[in-house]
């Protein structure tokens, strides 16, 4: 028998965004990223479920992709346009990189 | 930056909705940033990117707020932004890297970087749980404009704790029951409450205690229902509650009149006499006096105006007040001095008109 080593924490699998292992998650109510919940979802199902009693959530959901997009655009090109009112300039460079990553990524 | 912190905030000035049992509404929202550590596991640096993130957002959607760094706001104010509710206790104690932001009104704050990234909150005065946690949600959208908030698609909105995923938002009453505490109802109609969909906490919520006539009410979950079901389950149970209480008053009054009386205008002798005073006992006292207004009993002393003094009499409050701060023994003689000040002014106000 190999004492120790099957218990050992770092044998659990850990979340790549945060570092949590899974055995903190454990009898524990709290995670440490949006991503937990992609690497451990029948354990953090478990969990909601104990204290929510239930595991999917109804309703609000954020903005659809195209409408995020519109709706962003516009408040960067307000907020270029106030920037450049005011002169300043390095606030315009960083909303024009904003403006060009934003279409690139969904344009 | 058009408001002041400082200033009294929203559900403690107005007195647009008096209600005889509900002191103040209040709703809560929790959202995080798409892919980023929550707070917890965030360092330095990265608490920094995200107030900076948020901060920007803030700044070009909702530019007449006021955005204050808690770790550059003092101890003692910061106490006093806890005790007028405007913050959470967590964020009191836990400074470092996180941002409170006020709205010009004092209806909103945001806290940022607390134990999730984004904390919405909304404080209204009276018994305002209808649809009024629509307005917290248009803040919100606003903010969404800039941040793309942590979401999946059975969990719903992502949140630190477990139990705040799906809706993030906490619906939330302070209820003032005196009657029902004065009879000995109180504990087990909060043990035996039938829907097991909402909970009870203290005035100053989580861990805070219940053992006077001040609590709160709040919805127990926030998944597997949408917001309105959530705000309607809280809803029943503050009427239900409500109900309750005023029932306790009306037989407290027809059945035990001379007694009750003579607890509120005894508590209200104290209050006027006492040299000194503890934060319990003047809680109690004021309590007491509270009821004899609602009751119509004591006309001169308008329900917010105690409302506002119960705020005042905490530590910080007495602290900014004296501009030193007081040990225990000191704050508990300012107390007492206070209180004695204000129904004095109360009752000057009454005979003067």
């Amino acid at each position: 028998m190999q004492f120790g080593l099957q218990h050992s924490p770092y044998s659990y699998p850990r979340c790549p965004g945060c570092g949590l292992h899974e055995a903190e998650l454990r009898g524990s109510t709290h995670v440490g990223c949006p991503l937990c919940y992609e690497t451990f979802p029948e354990l953090i199902g478990t969990i909601v479920w104990e204290h929510q009693r239930s595991a999917v959530h109804h309703g609000r959901v954020p903005y659809s992709p195209e409408v995020r997009f519109h709706i962003r655009r516009e408040a960067y090109l307000n907020a270029l346009e106030k920037a450049r009112l005011d002169n300043q300039q390095e606030e315009v460079k960083f909303l024009t990189d904003l403006l060009q990553l934003l279409d690139s990524h969904y344009g | 930056m058009g408001s002041n912190p400082l200033q009294q905030p929203y559900w403690l000035r107005s007195d647009d909705a008096p209600h005889d049992v509900v002191l103040s509404t209040r709703y809560r929202l929790a959202r995080n940033l798409h892919g980023v550590p929550f707070p917890s596991r965030a360092d330095a640096a990265l608490r920094e990117v995200i107030l900076d993130r948020v901060g920007r957002a803030f700044r070009y959607e909702l530019p007449h707020w006021r955005l204050v760094r808690a770790d550059q706001v003092s101890p003692l104010m910061r106490e006093v932004f806890f005790e007028k509710h405007l913050i959470s206790s967590q964020l009191k104690d836990h400074p470092d890297g996180s941002m409170i932001c006020f709205s010009p009104e004092g209806r909103f704050s945001v806290m940022v970087n607390e134990e999730d990234h984004l904390r919405f909150q909304f404080l209204l005065p009276g018994f305002q749980l209808r649809d009024s946690w629509r307005e917290l949600l248009e803040v919100e959208s606003r903010i969404e404009r800039w941040v793309d908030f942590a979401f999946h698609e059975q969990f719903g909105y992502l949140t630190s704790c477990l139990t705040n995923v799906g809706t993030g938002l906490r619906a939330s009453v302070m209820l003032h029951l005196p009657a029902l505490s004065w009879t000995g109802s109180l504990p087990s109609t909060i043990n035996l409450w039938p829907d097991q969909a909402v909970e009870f906490r203290g005035l100053f919520g989580e861990g805070s205690s219940m053992n006077e006539s001040f609590l709160q009410l709040s919805n127990k979950t926030t998944l597997g229902a949408d917001l309105e079901t959530f705000n309607h389950r809280v809803l029943q149970s503050a009427e239900k509650l409500i109900m309750m209480e005023r029932r306790s008053r009306e037989q407290l009054l027809s059945r035990h009149r001379l007694q009750l009386e003579d607890t509120i205008f005894r508590a209200l002798a104290t209050l006027g006499a006492a040299r000194i005073m503890t934060s319990s006992e003047a809680t109690a006292h004021l309590s007491m006096v509270r009821l004899g207004a609602c009751l119509g009993l004591l006309n001169q002393f308008p329900p917010m105006t105690l409302l506002r003094l119960l705020v005042g009499i905490r530590p910080a409050h007495l602290q900014l007040e004296a501009q030193r701060p007081l040990d225990p023994d000191e704050r508990d003689e300012w107390r007492a001095t206070y209180i004695r000040s204000q129904i004095e002014h109360l009752v000057e106000d009454k005979s003067d008109g």
